[in-house]
């Protein structure tokens, strides 16, 4: 009796187990990733992560990438399919996913407390934590050659003045100094909204930048317009931009960099350079820290993240999450060839980044600077596509800055949703 | 064999070979008419569903290419500043858009078919969006902008037609699979069929030994003409299956290759094994192979119950 009890209790948790609905139902052996990686960043995840992750455990992992991820997120969740984690780089989507209960927590993950900076308070919603980082970027970074900057006699600028003069230098013997490119597909724009928040964090305290990111400082207040003239200032209303400024808006990010394409400066992430075969750090590029508006001080880095959200929960997504954030994994990652990204576990050191060229901003990384999120990461995807697109008018029309383009930015509403600090 | 013949009178043999024989037929034309049936689903799957569904894809990603073509032109010639992005482009993003809504009627590859359209469907917004951001733009700030956003926009329709051409191939793999099935494959049901047809000429072996051991009679030529009805009732029913198989097969073949020009739906290929004319010949044929098996046992039965 005691028997067949136990067969139709077994019968009974199959079926059970068989017929949960999509969403909150266990896939084991079985798991999907939604990432908007391409190229040598998805490689590296797949060669480097997954596969060792598939051989240990046997379960298997399918990878699918796209450049909408949110939306494809949401056709997957009006078909009740969700995948079972993503990537996401935007706080702003992941705290909407956590608000709506489209992501599960993951406090009972391996590892999901376990980070210190700007990370802890970004990934928490009502004191749950709904997202893990696995990769960053330093963004706050100005690449040069430095065999044409000792050509030139050129140094390497401390402060923020000392860059406008060095550009300024640059365009009196003939150069246009600065790589530009904003095209980005529907994100068009956005590098010029990361500039504007790297001179609003050389030039002011942090807690003004939290509080533009957080919608709480108008468009025309004194550190935001400020800022615009500043850039304005360092491109030169367009005669410092390689090519000028119509050039800027067709080039793609990542398809200029400073060893390869005639220009002598650029601002951005090292995967969003683009540097020619054969080039090599120290001698045909370099990099150094977004430069301070005063000397002897040191501004915060901006940085971007993706972070691994899941979906479904299950034990397998839990158990790939925490493994995600091993520091063994993330050293296997780091350690591909033609990965770029950087671990934000404090367990990989510097020294386990291959290259010098990231090693040094690992060093950087981890040199005790405050880390900022990008202010247009957490901004409400309304505001930061109307910060994206005064980007692109101003470098369409750079006269207009203070007539037209600000004056407009000021209509957009900038009050919105709280958002937890971004500086760590 | 001769030991359990023994162990029953011929009679009771003869009465349980009678219902054997009947049994098998009345299998082999179950059989039949199942086989028949699930072909013909899944060639109505892939030759009227899966098709359509293939066709509206391909004119989506026609249509998105042609609407970006158009706007291009439209922004070019300045017509933008008054027209918009002009009814060129809006006609061709509507057809887009009606094509989705119809390859979701006709999807044929599940749920990662239907997730997929539902993800074009948002990504064809957002070019509609970028497009007529780009004509605000040539309004508010001129061509220079315009037109840049108008690359922009360009890469989203790219990547919508990228998109496309992945549902494009969730629905042609979908599409063969079905005309895979084992429903339409010879391997696939003739051992389905034969089942029931050994079963048949095994009562028909027996009932010849019976007959010779209890009658010193020869096997009936009605049983003979039984079998061989059930044997031309089956092979037709899997000659014909397998035949309309092949015949969508090669129909829907421009179908399930890998381009991006636009197909248009194809009328489905005759199915000849579920034609009425078939369905009749099956029904004459197995129920003549019935009445033929009854009347092969009768005369023996009926002697037996005169000398009772």
């Amino acid at each position: 009796m005691s028997r067949r009890l136990a067969a139709i209790a077994a019968v009974a948790l199959a079926a059970a187990a068989a017929c949960s609905g999509p969403g909150a139902g266990a896939r084991s052996g079985h798991l999907t990733m939604l990432v908007a990686w391409g190229g040598n960043q998805l490689k590296s995840f797949s060669e480097a992560v997954v596969v060792p992750y598939e051989r240990r455990t046997g379960i298997q992992v399918d990878l699918e990438s796209t450049r909408a991820l949110t939306q494809e997120i949401d056709a997957d969740l009006r078909q009740s399919d969700p995948p079972d984690v993503a990537a996401l780089p935007s706080i702003g989507a992941i705290s909407q996913y956590a608000r709506t209960s489209r992501l599960y927590p993951l406090d009972g993950v391996a590892g999901a407390r376990g980070f210190g900076g700007p990370w802890s308070s970004l990934t928490r919603s009502a004191g749950r934590v709904y997202a893990i980082p696995v990769k960053i970027d330093v963004k706050s970074l100005v690449w040069y050659p430095p065999a044409a900057f000792r050509a030139g006699g050129h140094a390497v600028p401390a402060t923020w003045p000392q860059l406008l003069a060095l550009s300024s230098a640059m365009q009196r013997a003939g150069r246009q100094p600065w790589c530009l490119a904003v095209a980005s597909g529907a994100t068009s724009g956005w590098p010029g909204a990361d500039w504007l928040s790297d001179i609003l964090l050389s030039s002011y305290p942090a807690a003004v930048y939290q509080d533009w990111a957080a919608g709480k400082l108008p468009w025309t207040s004194g550190p935001v317009q400020q800022s615009w003239l500043a850039w304005d200032k360092a491109l030169d209303g367009g005669g410092a931009v390689f090519g000028g400024h119509a050039a800027a808006l067709t080039a793609k990010v990542g398809t200029i960099g400073p060893a390869s394409s005639g220009c002598l400066l650029s601002r951005g992430t090292l995967v969003d350079q683009d540097f020619a075969v054969g080039t090599r750090y120290g001698t045909d590029y370099a990099f150094f820290p977004f430069p301070p508006g005063r000397p002897g001080s040191a501004s915060p880095l901006q940085v971007g993240a993706d972070f691994v959200g899941m979906f479904r929960d299950s034990p397998a997504a839990r158990d790939f999450i925490g493994y995600l954030t091993q520091p063994a994994t993330q050293r296997a990652w780091i350690d591909y060839p033609g990965s770029s990204g950087f671990s934000p576990s404090s367990a990989v050191p510097p020294g386990a980044y291959p290259d010098p060229a990231r090693r040094d901003i690992a060093k950087l990384l981890t040199s005790g600077r405050r880390l900022c999120l990008s202010a247009s990461d957490v901004m409400p995807s309304d505001v930061s596509t109307a910060l994206d697109n005064a980007v692109l008018a101003y470098l369409t029309v750079p006269g207009a800055l203070t007539s037209k383009i600000l004056p407009t930015l000021a209509t957009v509403p900038a009050e919105h949703a709280p958002i937890p600090a971004i500086c760590g | 064999m001769r030991r359990c013949y023994s162990q029953a009178h011929p009679v009771s043999w003869l009465r349980w070979l009678r219902v054997s024989a009947l049994a098998a037929i009345c299998a082999a034309a179950a059989l039949a008419a199942i086989v028949t049936v699930e072909a013909h689903a899944q060639l109505t799957l892939a030759t009227t569903r899966g098709a359509t569904a293939i066709a509206r894809v391909s004119d989506a990603a026609a249509q998105v290419a042609a609407g970006d073509r158009s706007v291009r032109e439209s922004f070019g010639t300045g017509d933008v500043a008054l027209a918009g992005p002009g009814s060129g482009f809006s006609g061709a993003l509507t057809a887009a858009s009606q094509d989705l809504v119809l390859a979701a009627e006709d999807n044929v590859a599940g749920q990662t078919g239907a997730r997929q359209i539902q993800f074009d469907e948002g990504l064809l917004d957002t070019y509609t969006s970028e497009v007529q951001q780009a004509g605000t733009d040539f309004s508010a700030w001129g061509p220079a902008l315009a037109m840049a956003r108008l690359g922009y926009a360009s890469d989203s329709a790219e990547t919508i037609g990228v998109s496309l051409d992945q549902l494009q191939a969730d629905e042609q793999q979908a599409v063969q699979a079905s005309l895979g099935s084992p429903w339409l494959r010879s391997g696939g049901f003739w051992w389905l069929l034969a089942a029931p047809l050994c079963a048949l000429l095994l009562v028909a072996v027996i009932t010849s030994y019976v007959l010779r051991e209890g009658f010193h009679r020869r096997l009936s030529a009605q049983l003979v003409g039984a079998v061989a009805m059930t044997v031309l009732a089956l092979a037709l029913t899997g000659t014909f299956n397998a035949g309309d198989g092949s015949r969508a097969a090669a129909v829907l073949y421009p179908l399930l290759r890998p381009r991006r020009v636009p197909v248009s739906p194809l009328p489905p290929p005759s199915a000849l094994a579920y034609s009425p004319w078939m369905l009749a010949v099956g029904v004459v044929l197995c129920g003549g192979a019935l009445a033929l098996a009854f009347a092969a046992y009768r005369p023996r039965l009926l002697e037996y119950r005169f000398t009772q």
